[in-house]
């Protein structure tokens, strides 16, 4: 029986603030791994979120501190200046 | 008659007496005339010199008669003899002390009385019949009432025989003083003593006979030197004793010293003692008679065989045979030599290839059934040939045979099991899968089948019933020591504790696997070796000693070196034969690859990555600028932390969009010295209100984006946004150092 999973399968945190996201697909036939892709993105502490999954969310939720949001932002700030 | 007074004399003058003086006689008696009772009386003579003296010259006789019963009796002497008798028809009696002893029958018969006036001897004088006893009903007859009743006691040695009866004066039947019998002889006494029955031509000597009452008649005889008892009344002989001195019983011919014949189908011999007593056949020489013996012991139930005097076999009261020995089971053959007992031997003297000398076993005693067998065959010269164990498997009643071995030992010694023809010394052969099993019933016991050259253990293999596995091992059996092949199948070469899940664990302070590889005119191994540290795969080169097993071939190796802290995996190659590989790449401990010999993280290649990226567009000052849902995506590919992103995306729809605009990336742009981490890349806008070739990128360090100028400033930084009206395409390819 064919199967399809999607899962995260990094979580990179950069120093930056950035968070960058694998999404790993898998297509699995009784089991067995037919297919498997990647799929990036990166968020930063400026971005919406509540479309990724809880674990997600929560591994983003807890290293964006305060403080880190303030550097980040101030550090954006910079690079559009 | 004129008596005087001192004379008594009649006128004859016949009796005259003398007296002395005129007596007195007295009435009764005979007296002289002095009345004096005569005491010698003369009839014929005057001087008397008995007190009765008759006398004459003519046949003198005294008559007594009773002329009542004309009774008389008369004693006369004549010629030159004397009679006594009666003179008439009566019998003569005479007895003692007024009891009769002897009577004389007027017919001549005479008896003797005995003390209790029975007749003991009586003479039939018109039959010439003499009884003792009785009255004889035959010439002799003796009417035995006591045990002496017939006892003839003859005294003194003259003449020779003391009874004899003869026909016409030849003896037929003789005792002599001796006490020899002697019928048809008078010598019977001439070699033997007892009784001599002596026949001229008659076989049948001897009858005894019974006639009344279970009758039966057998005579004993002798003839040309032979002697025999014959049953007469079933005219068959019984027993013969030939000129030889053969005995033969039921058997005219006897054979040898005793026959013994029986016409029927059971023919027995008795030997019986008194309960409780031992009966036995001797055998032996005239030295020592007892030198062989048959015996039985009533008392013990015993069958006993001797030979030299000594037991040499006996069958118990149970039925156990024992040879040289007390059985304890049915047959026991028992030795005490120095050496080869030899006690049992089975020949067959056909001696032909192929015949066998056999022993077989069975349940049953009808000699069907007999299922198993140890045979002998001969299958060379010199008796020699191959011994079998059989086992008959049939489900029937065939008997077993030479061709149901299951264990063959052949002539040259080699054995089989399975082949009556093994070709080595233990040559097992099956069809099954199974062909040897060792059980042991002891715990944790090893069984173990071992090797030996000259005695000395060279190889083992068995089970460790102490670690649960098979071992195979150089020399004797020790635990630890060569292959160990675990219960779960995992195989120990120098452990017995395979770690559990691992096929092959290898135990050495420096262990190494050789493959080696032959072929037409090379030879060479590969090699895989650890050391504690390092894991070595390589070929041609022994990492132990170093050498090169082929010259004409190169080095090659993998290492994988865990050491303490971290591992690396290494891979060397050679340029030249009999050279050294030299590192060509490595894979760090981190994870990274290097290569030539850098070792260095920095250096190192640590990451490689495909995907995909769904870029979001920003305008940079206000607006939108939207991306149809199927034509976002942009191609990536990291190496290392070099990134590649390619792709072509289409605009679907704006709002107002101004400013300039910004696309997200897969990776943060690494932040790196001296904005060296910076980019840009190509950039085509299709369909924009201006040139296609005037927009350009930034990427900046420690964005995710890249952003959007259309060109014709000298800063670059002209908005781009506000030329897209909604039908646009982007073209994009950018490389940059990702975070």
């Amino acid at each position: 029986m064919l199967e399809k999973q999607e899962s995260y399968s990094k979580i990179e945190v950069l120093e930056s603030g950035h968070i960058q996201l694998r999404k790993t697909t898998t297509v699995l036939d009784d089991g067995a791994v037919l297919s498997q892709s990647h799929h990036r993105s990166v968020v930063t502490p400026l971005d919406d979120i509540s479309h990724l999954p809880d674990n997600v969310q929560a591994v983003c939720n807890a290293y964006w501190t305060d403080e880190l949001i303030a550097n980040f932002q101030s550090q954006q700030n910079e690079l559009e200046n | 008659m004129n008596l005087s007074g001192t004379q008594l004399k009649d006128t004859y003058g016949n009796l005259v007496t003398t007296g002395t003086s005129a007596g007195s006689p007295t009435e009764g008696g005979l007296q002289n005339g002095d009345g004096q009772l005569l005491t010698q009386v003369g009839i014929g003579t005057n001087s008397p010199s008995h007190i009765l003296d008759i006398e004459s010259a003519n046949s003198p006789q005294l008559r007594i008669t009773d002329t009542t019963n004309d009774v008389a009796f008369k004693v006369y002497a004549q010629d030159a003899d004397v009679f006594m008798g009666t003179h008439s028809n009566h019998a003569l009696r005479i007895a003692t002390n007024n009891d009769e002893k002897l009577r004389i029958e007027a017919d001549g018969d005479i008896a003797f009385y005995d003390d209790a006036n029975n007749q003991g001897l009586f003479w039939d004088a018109s039959e010439a019949f003499l009884g003792i006893g009785t009255v004889p009903a035959t010439p002799l007859h003796v009417n035995a009432t006591n045990a002496n009743a017939c006892i003839i006691n003859v005294t003194g040695t003259s003449p020779n025989y003391i009874f004899d009866i003869r026909d016409d004066n030849v003896s037929q039947f003789r005792v002599d003083n001796s006490g020899s019998v002697g019928i048809g002889t008078t010598s019977p006494a001439n070699d033997v003593s007892g009784l001599h029955i002596a026949v001229a031509s008659s076989s049948d000597q001897l009858y005894l006979e019974r006639t009344s009452s279970a009758t039966g008649r057998y005579y004993l005889g002798t003839a040309s030197n032979s002697f025999f008892i014959v049953d007469d009344a079933q005219s068959a002989e019984r027993l013969r004793i030939d000129s030889s001195g053969n005995v033969g019983i039921n058997t005219d011919s006897p054979s040898g010293k005793l026959e013994i014949y029986s016409s029927t189908l059971n023919n027995q011999l008795y030997l019986v003692s008194v309960d409780t007593g031992q009966s036995a056949i001797n055998f032996g020489g005239t030295s020592a008679k007892t030198k062989g013996r048959i015996s039985y012991s009533d008392n013990s139930d015993l069958m006993y065989f001797f030979t030299d005097s000594q037991e040499r076999m006996r069958i118990d009261s149970s039925g156990k045979v024992g040879i040289n020995c007390t059985p304890v089971k049915k047959l026991q053959v028992t030795d005490g030599v120095s050496g080869d007992a030899g006690n049992l031997l089975l020949v067959n003297t056909n001696d032909t290839n192929g015949d066998t000398a056999s022993l077989q076993f069975s349940m049953t005693d009808s000699d069907s059934f007999n299922k198993a067998g140890i045979f002998f065959e001969r299958t060379t010269t010199q008796g020699r040939g191959s011994l079998h164990l059989a086992n008959n498997i049939e489900n029937n009643g065939n008997n077993v045979t030479k061709s149901d071995a299951r264990l063959t030992i052949d002539s040259s010694g080699n054995v089989g099991i399975g082949t009556t023809s093994p070709s080595v010394n233990l040559d097992i052969e099956d069809s099954s899968n199974v062909l040897v099993d060792i059980n042991t019933t002891t715990a944790n016991a090893n069984t173990t089948i071992r090797f030996q050259e000259g005695g000395t253990a060279k190889a083992t293999i068995g089970y460790d019933g102490t670690n649960n596995g098979l071992i195979l091992t150089s020399g004797g059996f020790t635990a630890g020591n060569g292959i160990f092949i675990d219960d779960s199948q995992n195989v120990g070469i120098g452990t017995n504790s395979p770690t559990s899940g691992n096929r092959l664990h290898i135990k050495d302070s420096d262990a190494q696997i050789e493959l080696e590889a032959t072929g037409s005119g090379t030879s060479n191994s590969g090699f895989l070796d650890f050391d504690g540290t390092s894991l070595q795969l390589s070929t041609n080169r022994d990492n132990k000693t170093g050498t090169f097993h082929d010259s004409a071939k190169s080095h090659a190796s993998v290492l994988l070196v865990g050491s303490d802290g971290g591992s690396y995996i290494r891979f060397n190659t050679a340029a030249a034969n009999n050279t050294t590989a030299t590192e060509r790449m490595r894979i760090l401990s981190s994870g990274g690859i290097t290569f030539n010999g850098d070792t260095a993280t920095a250096n190192a290649l640590d990451d490689y990555e495909e995907g995909t990226h769904d870029t979001a567009i920003t305008c940079g000052t206000s607006g939108t600028i939207t991306l149809g849902g199927s034509t976002e995506k942009l191609q990536y590919t990291k190496i290392g932390r070099l990134v590649t992103v390619t792709g072509r995306v289409a605009v679907s729809g704006v709002s107002s969009p101004t400013g300039n605009f910004t696309m997200s990336l897969p990776f943060t742009i690494a932040d790196l010295d001296e904005n060296s981490g910076r980019s840009t890349g190509s950039i085509k806008i299709f369909n924009t209100s201006t040139n296609v070739d005037n927009f350009f990128f930034t990427a900046l360090e420690g964005n995710a984006f890249i952003t959007v100028f259309k060109g014709g400033s000298t800063n670059g930084t002209s908005d781009s946004a506000d030329t897209f009206s909604g039908n646009e395409t982007i073209a994009l390819s950018i490389t940059y150092v990702a975070a």
